[in-house]
């Protein structure tokens, strides 16, 4: 491998944290030292620091402050959503999709296996779910829907107006689920135009620290999933990351004010990867419909490589990019996501998802270490 | 402190050999004990090990380790005086019915070995003396033929000692005593099999291994570098080499048939190595085949793919079953290294139906297509890398 730079455009997985979010948690570090819950001049210092952040965080999603739970992290808030909100309830129907993350499909799963009856609505091959099709799964006893705004592995935008509006239709006391860890602050982020109930966020794909999540809530709750203390209402026991959450609300700030120019430099890497693509590498094809996709996240398939090879040998030239989801990549499973759309299982796929940092120059380059490792290993 | 007695074979001490290999199984007692601070000594045909007590657990796992060992001896050492003798045989089958398993034992022998003449008492005697002193203590009859405790007395010209603990040792000769050999190292089952039974009758193991990124993974590679770390255990430090065996691999890929693929693979491997194996002085190569196995491995492939090579090709597993391995490898240790799922070279661009009948005339055919097989086997050897496995029993003197 080349010393030097390494391109990372694996953006999807984590984001390296934003000298904003680590300037506010470095003050948090010094500043709120004590437990939030604490009584005392310490204890109340910090309360007072993730109340901040909690309001910041309300205002840039737009909701009130009370509406917003912080977590462990992405997963963490899906499946309070989806476990916590049917708590106690012994059966009903529940419907999401087939290109869910693992995140909601292991909870979904739970559900089932404790005798709901669930409906994965399979996308298009465009990558996107029809939004009457799945507005049709809902029943009277529907009791939850769930679907993603932004897919992880295709960079595919769902329809979420019209496929929660849909199902509300037909089920009016459906509560729904939305998984919006991927378009945080690169999208807007519009939970009642969407008919959510529940919007599930992360920190570590918008330049946050790790390990810290949020919540949006209906105004009732969702019911705690283990016991401990009052923390967050109660639903999410435990003592607070109080840095974790101010540096997320910080990354989601700073993120959603440079939205458009972000956006705007998106989708000119974007494009250059494409064109360069459609010249070094004709042969690619591109998943997901083009007009479906947000610009940060392109899934590429070739011939002639399985998709571990094409990401180690693109290593080698200094790129750093994921087969298929960072959750799975290890498991060298063809992705559940891929398959539901069609992709054909002897092609080898690499996700390339840009940050705020990439230029069309690094867009360029990683087109040229696909080729080149293609040239060099591929087979017939 | 506590003393231990090492015992070793005696074949391999007739002749002029015998100081050498000696010597060698010393160095391989002190590379286990000398972390724990244990201090060895060679004695006139026993090694004494002298270390702190609370090692007992981890020496005595250490000791069944190092091979050239036939059994060693937790010992009591005492005056060579036949009062001091049974005081000591007392306390021993005393302290051994307390750490007794199980039941206890239900009778005792007591057994002399007198090599210091000047002991005034004949064996037969001394045993008399001390078994009656111990039988009133711990109150078990005598049973000459088949004692369930056995109470051993050793009178040497330098030391005397008494014990009732004696454990296994793992046979074999000595360590490093019968020299270099380049072992053919995957991420499989099998291949560090192998190197345990070669290291076992005294091979220095010089391991190679094969990788094909960007095909094969990191994972792969660290998989082969912990199966190493393993063997050291019985072998000592080590060097893996890694030879990159991409470029070969996909030119056999797009040049030869595909029937030949497997035997062509082998055919280069055994070059590399034999030629990794003349730099650095091996006197043989070693594989991990077992006949029939794999298609690779019938006789006729097996010979096809041997003419490659000058040096003489050790197979220890050729006529073990999978079974067979398998319990061996979970024995040493290394089967469940060797179950973690990555790809390996040697799984790579594997044809649906090999040829199991492979001619010297046709492998070499196959492979003009290649141009020259052995500037590409140097080639091979020239960008190879290595990896010093360290010592697992002594980790300071790991470089890696
Ligand atoms: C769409 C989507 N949902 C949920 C998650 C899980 O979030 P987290 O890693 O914070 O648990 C991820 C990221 O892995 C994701 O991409």
């Amino acid at each position: 491998m080349s010393e030097g730079e390494i391109i990372y455009l694996d953006h999807a997985a984590a984001t390296p944290l934003v000298p904003e979010a680590a300037a506010a948690m470095a003050d948090a570090y010094r500043d709120a030292p004590g437990n939030p819950s604490a009584m005392g001049r310490w204890g109340r210092a910090a309360a007072r620091v993730l109340r901040q952040a909690r309001e910041r965080l309300a205002h840039v999603v737009g909701v009130h402050p009370d509406r917003l739970l912080f977590t462990s992290g992405g997963t963490e808030s899906i499946g309070l959503a989806v476990l916590g909100s049917l708590q106690g309830r012994a059966g009903g129907h529940v419907i999401t999709s087939a290109l869910e993350h693992p995140a909601v499909l292991g909870s979904v799963r739970m559900l089932e296996q404790r005798g709901f009856e669930v409906t994965r609505v399979p996308p298009e091959r465009t990558g996107v779910v029809d939004p009457s099709r799945f507005a049709a799964a809902a029943r009277s006893d529907t009791v939850l829907a769930c679907l993603m705004h932004v897919n992880n592995e295709l960079g595919t935008i769902q329809p979420l107006e019209a496929a929660l509006a849909g199902v509300k239709e037909r089920a009016p006391r459906c509560l729904t689920v939305v998984d919006a860890v991927q378009s945080l602050t690169r999208l807007a982020l519009e939970p009642d135009r969407w008919s959510a109930d529940l919007v599930a966020l992360s920190g570590h794909k918008i330049g946050g620290p790790r390990g810290v999540g949020a919540l949006i809530t209906a105004k009732r709750r969702p019911e705690k999933l283990f016991g401990g203390g009052d923390q967050e209402w109660g639903v999410r026991p435990g003592t607070q990351n109080v840095p974790g959450v101010v540096g997320f609300a910080a990354a989601a700030d700073h993120g959603e004010q440079t939205r458009p120019q972000r956006a705007a430099r998106a989708s000119e890497v974007a494009d250059a990867f494409l064109k360069e693509l459609a010249e070094r590498v004709p042969g690619a094809q591109v998943n997901g419909a083009a007009e479906a996709r947000m610009p940060w996240i392109l899934n590429v398939s070739v011939a002639g490589l399985p998709s571990e090879a094409l990401v180690r040998g693109m290593e080698e030239h200094g790129v750093c990019v994921s087969a298929g989801a960072a959750c799975h990549a290890r498991s060298q499973k063809p992705s559940h996501v891929l398959e539901s759309i069609g992709v054909a299982s002897h092609l080898g796929t690499v996700r390339v998802s840009f940050g705020a940092s990439n230029t069309p120059d690094h867009a360029r380059r990683a087109v040229e270490a696909l080729a080149l490792t293609l040239q060099r290993y591929a087979l017939p | 402190m506590m003393q231990f007695i090492l015992r070793y074979g005696e074949l391999f001490l007739k002749g002029g050999n015998r100081p050498f290999f000696e010597r060698c199984l010393v160095d391989g007692v002190r590379r286990v004990v000398r972390s724990l601070g244990g201090r060895v000594q060679r004695l006139h045909g026993r090694v004494v090990v002298e270390i702190s007590d609370e090692h007992e657990v981890e020496v005595r796992e250490r000791l069944a380790h190092v091979f050239g060992l036939m059994s060693f001896s937790r010992v009591t050492l005492v005056e060579p005086e036949i009062e001091a003798l049974c005081v000591a045989a007392v306390a021993e089958a005393q302290g051994a019915l307390q750490d007794w398993e199980g039941e206890g034992p239900r009778t005792f022998k007591v057994e002399t070995r007198r090599s210091d003449k000047r002991f005034p008492m004949k064996s037969p005697d001394i045993s008399r003396q001390v078994g009656t002193a111990v039988g009133r203590a711990i109150d078990l009859p005598v049973d000459l033929s088949h004692p369930e405790l056995r109470v051993e007395v050793e009178i040497g010209s330098q030391r005397t000692f008494v014990t009732t603990r004696r454990y296994p040792g793992p046979g074999g000769l000595p360590e490093g005593s019968a020299g270099p050999v380049q072992l053919l190292l995957s991420g499989g089952i099998d291949s560090p099999v192998a190197g345990y039974l070669l290291a076992k009758r005294g091979c220095i193991l010089l391991p190679t291994t094969f990788e094909s990124p960007p095909y094969t993974g990191e994972d792969a590679r660290e998989k082969v570098i912990d199966l190493c770390g393993q063997l050291a255990r019985y072998a000592g430090p080590m060097r893996l080499r890694i030879m990159r065996f991409t470029e070969v691999q996909l030119e056999i890929q797009r040049r030869c048939p595909p029937r030949m693929a497997v035997v062509l693979y082998r055919r280069m491997m055994l070059r590399a190595a034999q030629r990794a194996a003349q730099m650095e002085g091996a006197l043989a190569v070693a594989t991990g085949d077992s006949l029939g196995q794999v298609a690779s491995q019938t006789l006729e492939n097996l010979s096809t793919i041997s003419e490659v090579a000058t040096l003489p090709i050790l197979r220890p597993l050729v006529t073990f079953d999978k079974a067979e391995t398998i319990t061996l490898a979970g024995r040493i240790g290394t089967f469940d290294i060797s179950i973690r799922p990555h790809v390996d070279c040697c799984s790579l661009f594997v044809p649906d139906h090999p040829e199991i009948h492979a001619s010297s005339e046709a492998a070499q055919k196959a492979e003009a297509k290649l141009g020259d097989p052995d500037a590409l086997a140097q080639e091979m050897v020239d960008t190879s890398e290595v990896v010093e496995i360290g010592d697992p029993y002594n980790k300071s003197t790991s470089s890696s």
